[in-house]
């Protein structure tokens, strides 16, 4: 009998997978090695895990893309905001030539009254104006889709 | 989209988004003429400014933050917020009968410590430090804008109501001033050293007018005199607005200001109407502005051209928006009822004058005490003039 035979040496090219094997283990590593590289990059849009990592996902925005403008709205209102709580207001009497502080005196104020005034006006135009272009770009790209 | 085309759409956004939102702006902003000044009683608005007011003469400690930092700049606007705040008061009492003994006092206090500052430190306190640099023409030294003004808040104290030991002081105050009058050849008395400024000249012959309702004298050949000489010589060729300032010669220093004009022609009510009509109409056109629904003054009509200093306050480039001349146009809005320049002129207070209110009490932080008083004059004047005009007939 054959039995006490040694094995049958198989030829290298049987020891290979066959090609249909071969082609679903390349994809199935491959879609493990992306599965865990999608863990591991939190920035891919769409993929973000946790709050912060949300927060960097929303904040992207391409130039001036609606988002864009969203954004730079919010940036100069909160800026407006912490400058009103420090309470810089009181600095803008730079305005009638009187200095906010005489104990910081007249250049300190103007920079603080001035810088104020900047973001007052940065608020009351821009933000709106800001808002208003996100709001139209938004309609302008749903009524080309619908389109 | 690509990015150029995605760029070229955001800009064109911004753009219409622009010109939907600017013109609208007023309207967040915008307020009837009535809610700054009211035909009777007080608006809201003058009560709170009137309440900061009255706090810092009630809080020694808040009074003496908010003059140093004026005195810093300029020691007349210590004195002139006085003034204003006085003359305001008095209005506010006719407005207000119940309330007049309190605004009585803090007339008084403020009345009485002027007259002890002027007299103890002399009248270069409440002057600016160049006053010192050179010698008034006339000799002794006398300033018309102290004199004038402190005559017009005695006069204004006592058009509200008589206070025995303030006629005395009135009246020499008064003959002083018309003495000084009659001895110049040209009718026209130094403020600074041979400098003559038309603001003091009307609130000073203003005063005399008052005090002849009062007691019953007669300056009105002065006042007449004084008048016709102003028009001839004292008014510029190209607009035909009052100049600011000249010599005793008299030659003119400052052209037509902004920060003059305009009260000087609610002042010139008192001296002859149809002038300070013609000098109120004068001057909104000249140099009164509404953009946007945003109303603003100029500091000087375009044939002039003048350098921005204390009075003026910065210069905002391309409109030439003066603060100075804005807070002023408010007075001569409210006093001529141009309804539509004073609602755009409050309108442009709350947007850009900074407006906070703190239990109930009301600063404009791009103001300071002066500008404020200067405000809340314009919302309560009337009744002092109209009650001057009544005695006068009678």
């Amino acid at each position: 009998m054959s039995t006490n035979l040694p094995p049958t040496p198989v030829s290298r090219t049987e020891r290979e997978p066959s090609p249909a094997r071969s082609t679903s283990a390349i994809a199935n590593a491959e879609a493990k090695v992306l599965s865990w590289l999608r863990e591991r990059r939190p920035c891919e849009p769409g993929t973000a895990r946790g709050p912060l990592q949300t927060v960097s996902n929303l904040w992207r925005a391409k130039f001036l893309a609606p988002k864009d403008l969203v954004r730079r709205a919010i940036v100069i209102a909160v800026l407006y905001l912490l400058a009103s709580l420090a309470g810089l207001r009181e600095f803008t009497s730079l305005l009638s030539n009187t200095a906010g502080s005489v104990e910081l005196g007249f250049r300190m104020s103007a920079f603080l009254g001035i810088g104020y005034v900047v973001l007052h006006l940065a608020f009351v135009l821009l933000v709106p104006i800001l808002l208003l272009s996100a709001l139209l770009l938004r309609c302008l790209s749903f009524s080309s889709r619908a389109s | 989209m690509n990015p150029a085309k995605r760029i070229l759409w955001a800009f064109a956004a911004l753009l219409v988004a622009g010109c939907i939102w600017l013109p609208c702006l007023h309207f967040v902003y915008q307020k009837p003429a009535s809610a700054f000044k009211s035909p009777e009683g007080l608006s809201p608005l003058a009560r709170q400014l009137a309440a900061r007011h009255l706090q810092l003469w009630t809080e020694p400690a808040l009074r003496e933050q908010e003059l140093r930092k004026m005195r810093a700049s300029n020691a007349e606007w210590d004195f002139m917020g006085r003034t204003f705040l006085v003359w305001s008061l008095a209005n506010m009492s006719l407005r207000e009968p119940a309330a007049k003994a309190g605004y009585l006092r803090t007339m008084d206090e403020i009345i009485d410590e002027t007259i002890r500052l002027e007299r103890d430190k002399g009248m270069y306190f409440f002057l600016m430090p160049y006053a010192t640099a050179r010698r008034y023409v006339v000799q002794p030294a006398h300033s018309l804008f102290l004199d004038g003004e402190i005559a017009m808040m005695l006069a204004c104290r006592r058009i509200v109501e008589e206070r025995p030991d303030y006629k005395p002081m009135l009246t020499d105050l008064v003959d002083a001033i018309n003495g000084r009058f009659t001895n110049s050849p040209n009718l026209l008395l130094e403020s600074y050293p041979d400098e003559c400024w038309m603001f003091d000249h009307v609130v000073a012959l203003g005063a005399l007018r008052i005090t002849d309702a009062l007691d019953g004298t007669d300056h009105s050949a002065l006042i007449r005199n004084w008048v016709g000489m102003a028009k001839k010589k004292l008014v510029h060729d190209q607009t035909g607005i009052l100049i600011t300032s000249f010599t005793t010669d008299p030659a003119p220093l400052d052209g037509p200001e902004g920060s003059t004009i305009w009260l000087v022609a609610h002042f010139l009510q008192l001296l002859d109407e149809d002038f300070a009509r013609d000098q109120y109409q004068r001057a909104r056109k000249e140099l009164g502005r509404i953009k946007l629904g945003f109303g603003y003054a100029q500091e000087w009509p375009a044939t002039w051209e003048g350098q921005p200093d204390i009075d003026s306050g910065p210069i905002i480039p391309f409109f030439k928006i003066s603060a100075g001349s804005s807070g002023m146009a408010v007075i001569g809005a409210s006093a001529f009822k141009d309804e539509q320049f004073l609602s755009s002129l409050a309108t442009t207070l709350d947007f850009a004058a900074f407006p906070s209110t703190k239990s109930g009490r009301l600063k404009y932080c791009a103001s300071n005490q002066v500008g404020d008083a200067v405000l809340l004059y314009a919302a309560t004047l009337g009744p002092v003039w109209d009650k001057a005009k009544q005695l006068r007939k009678l």
